[in-house]
């Protein structure tokens, strides 16, 4: 009962987390990528649609991935969103330095804002799985936690994140949020049955470096930034 | 072998995903139209956007939180019905109740107090977005329940979420794709009403009927409101109108009622609300009585009477006025680099008026002009207003007309020009800050040459006017810092701000400005009124000029610009070498890293501007 106690708090502050991740990735793809493909108007709505619709998408599928424990898949989901989320404005900047033709950079830029909605999309349904272990009927709870993570996203976005942090500091916070999920995770082990525990642990490992690199990344963004931006000033097709 | 009654449950279950994805897609458009609507009448879009973005959100929440879920199946699609009873009232009515509610701010703001009026609108304002929200958040913990009853399926919970993403995914690229460019805001909220009244009558027909039996009272609202929503679309261009002519002409109920006052032209890009609003000289009468004293510009027989020009409601041009602006804008530079660029790019300015200026010098052999709007393009060919403004300036061969998004432009261009000329609307949100950033000034800098100039209007620039010495200070309060570090980031060498400073009257003209106000045929004033008039005007005349102080900024790539050349034979209206002399204000260069406007951190707008 008292692993119960401690756990359920945890999970909602997960929920909330998660939420708020989610919605700053999207609104820093959006913003990042009025850099570099024309159109504004058309920019922000494909770039959220295809978003939502990889988040419904990824939701969907949830149900299929759940052969192994929801814990550890989640764990999974987190290790690969604070790659491709914590490095998603290096990795836009540097499909743009590298690759050949307008065409090639689109591609794989709409294929990175699929993949993080997608991800994003598997985090909800594995919680709410997670959480009727715990306790049944939290459903609308949990999307009022999932809303007010949302909301205070698009907040602290606005008014922090992108007028005094910039896009490429903002990444690697939230992917460093995304990655401390993983210690977060720890108090809820109990849950995870024997024959995934080494997994799990593995996968806890695993966040724990990559939070370091992106920890270390974080504290060299300003001379990122400017290697960033006149590889981007620099380039033409 | 399916049995009865699986098909039936399957049946049911998709009436379940179909009703999920409308009213996510109704959602999500109710969101952003409360966003679109309301962001019009604030100063600051980023802040008022995810102020009510984020409201919207938090409200979705504490409506998901206190959904009931306890009953039937039948007791959940009844509360169904009476939430889409509910928004289908408020959200149909959300535009009008903002409208109404500005102008109820506008009356207590003159009549009472400003600050009051501003609490009144802001009030209204939430509590009508956290009703819409709330009621919207009830929806989906709803649905779900209602999803496990009819399939019996845990499962259902992730699919009935997938379908709330698709149908958020659907309203939001409606919204700003087709909606928006077609229709009225107004016509917007009607529509998506209609569809929730839809809902719940499907609702009613397909769930409810049989338990219920005969429709009772509770129908009889739904069914007026149907009515006054499909009425409402049917006049919506009569409703746009008067909203549109009420908020135009101050809030004059007389004149938005009077079947006289010229319609406001309204033209939907998907860019832009377009507006071209005509008004009644005597509405100017002390402008127009002044103005002469400054500009001048003869009124032939064709030229257009007192014409605004609105982008997204904000003021673009004064048809009386404009003169002064672009002979500032366009020939400033080239008198200040003492020779005229022979191949000049134009960014923005779709109405053509600073092409008729550049146009004047004979040197000028090529001007290509890239819009991002189209439907500006063909109201400056062929709307009568504006032909009567640029002369035809559009049409001349030696300008090239490009369909383009500036910022792709310049980036993507391999061609270089003599001059660059950029003129773009006020950087009132992130979209537009893109066009003022280190990155965009960056490639400016690349498609100019060896010696060419670039110019822009730069709005948020304050001056500062000493009484007792008459110099002119670029007060570093407002934007200047953020432009010039930006500029300089930008591999700018030099900068030179200068701003349309027109001067005071002196004694005598001022009485010849009183003379013309106080004696007019059709007017009669009392001893009384024309001391007032007389009293007042050294203050009018100081805010009229206050008022015309719009900066630029000219920048170079290298060396000093010889300041001040020979003066152009061009005939001008407004611009003469003393007015060009005192046109330069003094500034500080106070370097600040931080300051930089760029993409990856925007410091334009400033998010601590006030919202009014």
């Amino acid at each position: 009962m008292s692993t119960q106690k401690r756990a359920l708090p945890i999970l909602y502050g997960a929920v909330f987390l998660l939420a708020f991740c989610s919605i700053v990735y999207e609104l820093l793809l959006a913003q990042a990528l009025t850099a570099f493909l024309e159109n504004t108007v058309l920019r922000y709505s494909i770039t959220i649609g295809l978003y939502m619709f990889s988040l419904g998408m990824g939701s969907l599928l949830a149900e299929r991935a759940l052969s192994r424990h929801p814990l550890v898949t989640l764990l999974g989901v987190e290790t690969l969103l604070t790659i491709l989320g914590g490095l998603s404005i290096v990795i836009v900047y540097g499909l743009y330095a590298l690759s050949a033709s307008r065409f090639i950079f689109s591609g794989g830029v709409h294929l990175l804002i699929i993949s993080i909605g997608l991800l994003s999309g598997f985090e909800m349904p594995l919680l709410m799985e997670i959480i009727r272990q715990y306790k049944p009927d939290t459903e609308h709870r949990i999307l009022a936690i999932n809303y007010a993570g949302a909301f205070v996203g698009t907040q602290v976005f606005a008014f922090v994140f992108l007028p005094s942090v910039g896009l490429l500091a903002t990444s690697f916070t939230v992917g460093l949020v995304n990655a401390l999920m993983g210690v977060l995770f720890m108090a809820c082990g109990k849950i995870v049955p024997e024959e995934s525990r080494r997994r799990f642990k593995g996968m806890i490992g695993a966040l724990a470096v990559l939070g370091i690199i992106i920890f270390l990344c974080l504290c060299f963004a300003e001379t990122l930034n400017q290697d960033l931006s006149s590889l981007y000033l620099n380039k033409g097709w | 072998m399916v049995s009865e009654k699986s098909i039936f449950r399957h049946r049911n279950i998709l009436f379940v995903y179909f009703v999920t994805f409308i009213l996510a897609a109704c959602s999500l458009i109710y969101e952003l139209l409360l966003a679109q609507t309301v962001s019009y009448f604030l100063e600051s879009k980023p802040v008022s956007y995810s102020v009510i973005l984020g409201l919207y959100l938090a409200a979705l929440g504490v409506g998901a939180l206190s959904a009931s879920t306890v009953g039937r199946q039948q007791d959940h699609w009844k509360r169904l019905l009476k939430v889409e009873r509910r928004l289908s009232f408020w959200g149909g009515m959300a535009v009008a109740v903002i409208y109404a509610a500005h102008f109820l701010y506008a009356l207590v703001s003159v009549f009472v107090a400003t600050r009051l009026g501003i609490v009144i609108f802001i009030a209204v304002i939430a509590a009508l977005i956290i009703r819409i929200g709330f009621l919207s958040g009830l929806e989906i913990p709803l649905l779900i329940k209602i999803g496990g009853f009819v399939s019996g399926n845990d499962k259902v919970t992730n699919r009935v979420l997938g379908l709330d993403y698709f149908g958020s995914l659907a309203g939001g690229l409606v919204f700003p794709l087709v909606l928006m460019s077609h229709f009225d805001l107004l016509a917007i909220g009607f529509m998506t009403a209609l569809v929730n009244v839809l809902i719940a009558g499907m609702i009613y027909c397909a769930v409810l009927r049989k338990e219920e039996g005969a429709p009772g009272r509770s129908v009889i609202p739904v069914v007026l409101l149907a009515a006054v929503y499909i009425l409402g679309f049917r006049y919506e261009q009569d409703i746009q109108q008067f909203f549109l002519k009420m908020y135009y002409h101050g809030y004059d109920i007389p004149i938005a009622l009077n079947a006289q006052t010229p319609p406001v032209e309204r033209v939907h890009s998907p860019y832009q609300k377009i507006d071209i609003v005509h008004y009644d000289r005597e509405d100017h009468r002390f402008e127009s009585a002044l103005y002469p004293f400054y500009s001048r510009r003869k009124k032939a027989e064709g030229f257009p009477g007192q014409y605004k020009l609105f982008l997204n409601y904000q003021n673009q041009l004064s048809s009386d006025f404009e003169d002064a602006y672009h002979e500032y804008f366009a020939h400033i530079p080239v008198i200040l680099n003492g020779r005229v660029p022979e191949e000049v790019l134009v960014l923005g300015a779709g109405d053509g008026l600073l092409v008729r200026e550049l146009k004047k010098y004979p040197q000028v052999k090529k001007i290509t002009l890239v819009e991002l709007d189209e439907k500006m393009i063909e109201l400056a060919n062929g709307h009568p207003v504006f032909q009567g403004l640029n002369e035809g300036a559009l049409r001349d061969p030696r300008v090239e007309v490009v369909i383009a998004d500036a910022f792709s432009y310049v980036r993507d261009s391999r061609e270089t020009y003599d001059a660059v000329y950029i003129d773009f609307p006020y950087h009132n949100n992130y979209d537009l800050s893109k066009l003022y950033s280190v990155e965009f000034y960056a490639f400016v800098h690349k498609r100019m040459r060896k010696g060419a100039y670039a110019v822009f209007d730069a709005p948020g620039m304050f001056f500062a006017l000493e009484e007792r010495n008459p110099e002119v200070w670029v007060d570093s309060q407002g934007d200047w810092p953020v432009y010039c570090n930006t500029l300089l980031a930008a591999g700018f060498e030099n900068i030179v701000p200068y701003v349309i400073k027109l001067e005071e009257l002196d004694s005598q003209q001022r009485s010849m400005l009183f003379d013309r106000l106080t004696n007019g045929a059709d007017t009669r004033y009392s001893r009384e009124e024309k001391d007032r008039v007389a009293q007042d005007l050294p203050y009018l005349i100081s805010s009229f000029v206050r008022a015309r102080m719009i900066g630029f900024i000219m920048m170079t790539k290298e060396g000093a610009p010889p300041r001040a050349s020979a003066f152009p034979d061009i005939d001008f209206n407004v611009l003469n070498p003393e007015r060009f002399n005192g046109a330069f204000p003094k500034y500080n260069v106070i370097k600040n890293i931080s300051k930089i406007n760029s993409i990856m951190r925007p410091t334009l707008p400033r998010t601590n501007a006030l919202i009014w």
